[in-house]
């Protein structure tokens, strides 16, 4: 009885030691390389290279992505997400698997089909410059890059919240004297703000690190925080300050999703 | 607007299946009328519609004798009550009673004091900040009754409001409702599939099935005179048999309406005989079946002591008197199928 229990005992620690060497390994060491590499020179060049000009431009630029492509989310992917679970319509289904389709395209081929569409030689893109409309190697393709790679997320994390909404209670709200736009606004959006912001948390965070699809439509014209350290490593081989922005790029995402996981936790109480 | 709430051939189909076939119904001004039904037999639907939650393909809901078709259920100052309590969630208590005024755009004050004066009246004092996932069913469904009376609505419509409930805080519950409606004397609607409920509560009982109301009565009326063979079998219990001694005439009759005898030795032929086949001790009743000998079954409730006076035992033969029937036409129609 004890020998057994024992081994199970020791089974247990030594796949949780597997578990934890394996992730360390494959995770948490490229990781920790970055700092050995920008901290190489004391913290002065450290901070020369994140509060230099460039770098600046590109977390700014990649801040206001991140943020615009949030709000176009919150009315498209919450629009979306209505669509597919209050109403029953042929094709629904269809949607629905559609709607996740953006997660297993390569990034790339999001860039390509967007210069393909936008570009010079694209279906629309001699029309609209004709126009005086720029779309790619501008911000407007930017945008439409990051809306499409980040499109899902909004859908995923309000769906399951709406589905568990009692109709009832907006019944309720309509019976009180509340006109429908009101008992949206004030029943439905609040019973649902775990799922935008949850949702929010995601598109900001992908938005902050999309590379692939940013570096087709970008041309070279916006730099954003990962085209700057693609930038600097590749053409100037500047390594002290390539992972100098890949730190700030790794920290400001990674605690803003566990800021804001943690008051979803809290508002789901 | 107040006065008696009329509906007038309300019929309603969703898809293929009729919900409702033109029902009529009137519910006087300040009196409580309890809808007696089945699930599924349209009770809700009906509801539904009289709140303007839904539109009715043809007939009118009045008012007053005005029509308030063309009002949607924001402008229509009925409250509602649902089964599963269908609180705003993210609302405390207090949030919850005033959301009515909040949309009334109300002050503060009033709000306030409106909202302490009905957290007394249903029994909550001292929850106002609670949330509704810190409530009791029972507490959850008083905030429920609450908040659809915070606006002093013209029709009261509760829709199942105590079906989720255990039987003891269903019985107190709906007391309070009782009496929380005399005093505010609101004109309501009180929808439940379960009799005993509709006979505590309602001032009238209407009872409905398939889409239509069958009768409207007293609770007494609907239990003395059933109109239909599917009302004398909701409103308690009746035996459906063809009366002894006739050729094909079907009757109602209330178990407690039968009287039973062991037939004597050397007792001559006549009358209806019977074998007294099961015994069912019910507390202060005892609940027998006869068997007939042209084979139909009857149900006698009698009280204890008459079945101890008289010597009954399983088994026995019996003879049977009948003190009070009742036939109507529909009842040989259902009978015939």
């Amino acid at each position: 009885m004890d020998r057994r229990r024992s081994l199970g005992q020791l089974t247990k620690w030594s796949t949780i030691s597997l578990g934890i060497v394996l992730f360390g390994f494959l995770v948490l060491l490229p990781l920790t390389s970055i700092f050995k590499f920008a901290f190489q020179d004391g913290l002065g060049p450290f901070i020369d290279a994140v509060s230099s000009k460039e770098a600046l431009n590109a977390f700014r630029n990649s801040l206001l992505i991140a943020f615009v492509t949030t709000l176009i989310n919150l009315v498209v992917g919450t629009l979306l997400a209505f669509v597919i679970t209050k109403y029953r319509f042929p094709g629904r289904s269809v949607l629905r698997s559609l709607i996740d389709m953006p997660i297993a395209i390569p990034t790339a081929v999001v860039g390509l089909s967007l210069m393909m569409l936008y570009g010079p030689i694209g279906i629309l893109g001699p029309l609209l410059e004709e126009n005086g409309i720029q779309v790619v190697m501008a911000m407007p393709g930017v945008l439409l890059a990051h809306v499409f790679v980040t499109s899902p997320f909004m859908v995923r994390s309000v769906s399951p919240v709406l589905e568990k909404i009692d109709r009832n209670v907006e019944e309720a709200a309509l019976t009180l004297g509340a006109s429908r736009t009101k008992a949206f606004f004030y029943v439905t959006l609040p019973s649902i703000r775990s799922g935008l912001i949850a949702g929010s948390a995601l598109t900001f965070t992908r938005s902050l690190g999309e590379f692939g699809a940013t570096l087709f439509i970008a041309g070279g014209m916006i730099t954003t925080g990962p085209l700057y350290i693609y930038y600097l490593s590749d053409s100037k081989f500047d390594f002290q300050g390539a992972t100098s922005i890949a730190i700030i790029l790794m920290v400001l995402p990674f605690s803003l999703l566990l800021i804001l996981n943690a008051i979803v936790r809290k508002l789901e109480v | 607007m107040r006065g008696d709430l009329e509906l007038r051939k309300i019929s309603m189909s969703f898809g293929r299946e009729v919900v409702l076939k033109d029902l009529d119904l009137v519910v006087d001004e300040g009196t409580i009328m309890a809808v007696l039904g089945p699930s599924g037999c349209g009770k809700s639907t009906m509801l539904r519609i009289i709140s303007g939650l839904i539109p009715q393909d043809r007939g009118e809901v009045m008012l007053g004798r005005k029509s308030i078709d063309h009002l949607p259920a924001h402008k229509r100052r009925m409250g509602f009550v649902f089964q599963n309590y269908s609180l705003f969630p993210n609302l405390s208590v207090q949030g919850n009673i005033g959301f009515g005024m909040r949309m009334m755009k109300k002050n503060r004050k009033e709000i306030r004091e409106r909202c302490s004066e009905l957290i007394s009246l249903v029994g909550l004092a001292g929850m106002e900040r609670k949330r509704p996932h810190e409530l009791s069913g029972g507490q959850k469904q008083r905030v429920a009754i609450a908040r659809a009376l915070a606006t002093y609505p013209d029709v009261l419509l509760l829709d199942e409001p105590f079906g989720a409930l255990d039987a003891k805080i269903r019985k107190r519950i709906r007391r309070d409702l009782r009496s929380i409606q005399r005093e505010l004397g609101t004109t309501t609607v009180f929808v439940t599939h379960d009799q005993d409920e509709a006979f505590e509560v309602g001032d009238k009982v209407a009872v409905m099935n398939n889409g239509v109301i069958e009768q409207r009565g007293s609770p007494m009326e609907l239990y003395e005179r059933p109109r239909t063979d599917f009302v004398s079998r909701f409103v308690g219990n009746a035996n459906i048999i063809e009366l002894p001694g006739t050729e094909g005439r079907t009757v109602m009759i209330r178990p407690e309406d039968i009287s039973l005898r062991k037939v004597e030795e050397n007792e001559g032929e006549g009358g209806t005989r019977g074998r007294l086949v099961d015994l069912i001790q019910l507390g202060p009743l005892v609940e027998t079946s006869v068997l007939l000998e042209n084979g139909d079954t009857l149900t006698v409730l009698m009280s204890r002591s008459e079945f101890h006076l008289k010597g009954l035992r399983k088994d026995d033969e019996v003879k049977v008197k009948i003190l009070k029937f009742r036939s109507f036409k529909e009842c040989e129609k259902e009978v015939a199928v």
